[in-house]
């Protein structure tokens, strides 16, 4: 199983990074934001950095 | 929760979930990104690419408060304590996870396993219930794609009883229960319909509806939290198989409840050594016209009757080849 530019999905996979920016709504509720982004090996730099990986301390 | 001593088992109540939000139209729908200058949803931002959010209207509660009635020896009551969580797949209202690419499905199970830790890692916590409930055939009240996670204070009878099946076994054999199932089902083969490396899809020998389908892991995986980067990605490629082959089976997006079964959170890991991940839908479709409905054999003596042969709905769904760019 390939991706058009030919690399296998596992091994774009393998790049990718996962993001957590955690907030809490007004009411007290918990809200967890999650983007991905290739790791720094391939990540343009303005696209680094997005979201935060705060431990959930609210729960 | 109130305990039913006659069939041994925890009732949750939650009266304020009469009030929670039924097919709202697709313009004020809660879960899509709250639009510039409109109303505001769950999300207060304006796009997003997946979200997690404690639930509104919540079957438990962290701070559950006391039943409105008192209970008695015969009639026992606990707080329904626990955690309810809604995961957005998608900002697009009308999408499905049928629709989601590979990679995408990939990122979900990473969610997936987050969440399963996280929650898990909490004391009270002893099990954590990922599913999805889609359709109005299921009793859907908000289209948008979406699904959710109960972490649960009290171990769900029906997990409980597969932990037992699954104890007994190990004490008898030594092996894994699903383990075994899937090496039998695999030599079998009338019942698989789809498989990869990683994991195979299969209409089980004793399944319930017509076109239950459960999902495991080939390798001895308990949780999520045991999967590798490449175990994601093999999941993603069969859920994407899987969930396409329902679509197409009858040409419109198939109802289903999807439901993930792994290892409980509450303790020491080898004191479930025959927990196995795996995930089981149950689309409620016998028929594209016709349902089956969960009637008085099924609710009153607990006994499912499957009109149909898993063989050969097993064989339908083989035959069904979406066109998928990615497989």
């Amino acid at each position: 199983m390939q991706d058009s530019d030919g690399k296998s999905c596992v091994d774009r996979m393998h790049r990718i990074k996962m993001h957590k920016e955690v907030t809490v709504k007004e009411d007290g509720r918990l809200l967890v934001y999650y983007t991905f982004a290739a790791t720094a090996a391939e990540t343009p730099a303005a696209d680094k950095g997005i979201g935060k990986t705060d431990k959930e301390t609210s729960l | 929760m109130r305990w039913n001593p006659v069939m041994a088992e925890w009732v949750v109540t939650a009266t304020h979930r009469q009030d929670r939000t039924f097919l709202p139209p697709a313009d004020y729908c809660p879960l899509c990104p709250t639009a510039e200058g409109g109303f505001p949803t769950e999300v207060p931002r304006s796009k997003y690419d997946f979200v997690v959010f404690e639930n509104k209207f919540p079957s438990l509660m962290k701070n559950a408060g006391e039943p409105a009635v008192a209970g008695t020896d015969l009639f026992p009551i606990q707080p329904s304590l626990g955690i309810c969580e809604v995961v957005l797949y998608s900002s697009d209202h009308k999408s499905t996870l049928s629709d989601m690419p590979v990679d995408k499905l990939a990122q979900l199970i990473k969610i997936w396993r987050d969440r399963y830790e996280q929650l898990g890692a909490r004391d009270e916590i002893r099990y954590v219930f990922i599913f999805e409930n889609k359709g109005e055939a299921i009793g859907v009240t908000i289209h948008h794609p979406h699904g959710q996670i109960y972490a649960f204070s009290h171990m769900p009878p029906r997990i409980e009883r597969e932990l037992q099946s699954e104890a007994q076994h190990y004490a008898n054999t030594k092996r894994c229960l699903h383990c075994d199932i899937i090496k039998e089902e695999r030599s079998d083969g009338r019942r698989v319909f789809a498989e990869n490396d990683g994991f195979v899809a299969v209409i089980p020998f004793y399944a319930r509806y017509p076109y239950e389908t459960h999902v495991y892991a080939k390798q001895h995986l308990p949780s999520l939290a045991d999967f590798s980067e490449e175990n994601e990605t093999q999941l993603a490629q069969l859920l994407h198989v899987v969930l396409n082959k329902f679509d197409h089976l009858f040409g419109f997006s198939l109802p289903y409840m999807m439901v993930m079964h792994q290892r409980p959170t509450d303790g020491d890991h080898s004191a479930y050594p025959g927990s196995h991940f795996h995930i089981e839908f149950y689309p409620p479709n016998r028929t594209a016209e016709k349902l089956k409905f969960l009637a008085g054999c099924e609710s009153g003596a607990g006994t499912f009757v499957n009109d149909t042969l898993p063989e050969e709905k097993a064989a339908e769904l083989r035959a069904v080849k979406p066109n998928l760019e990615d497989f």
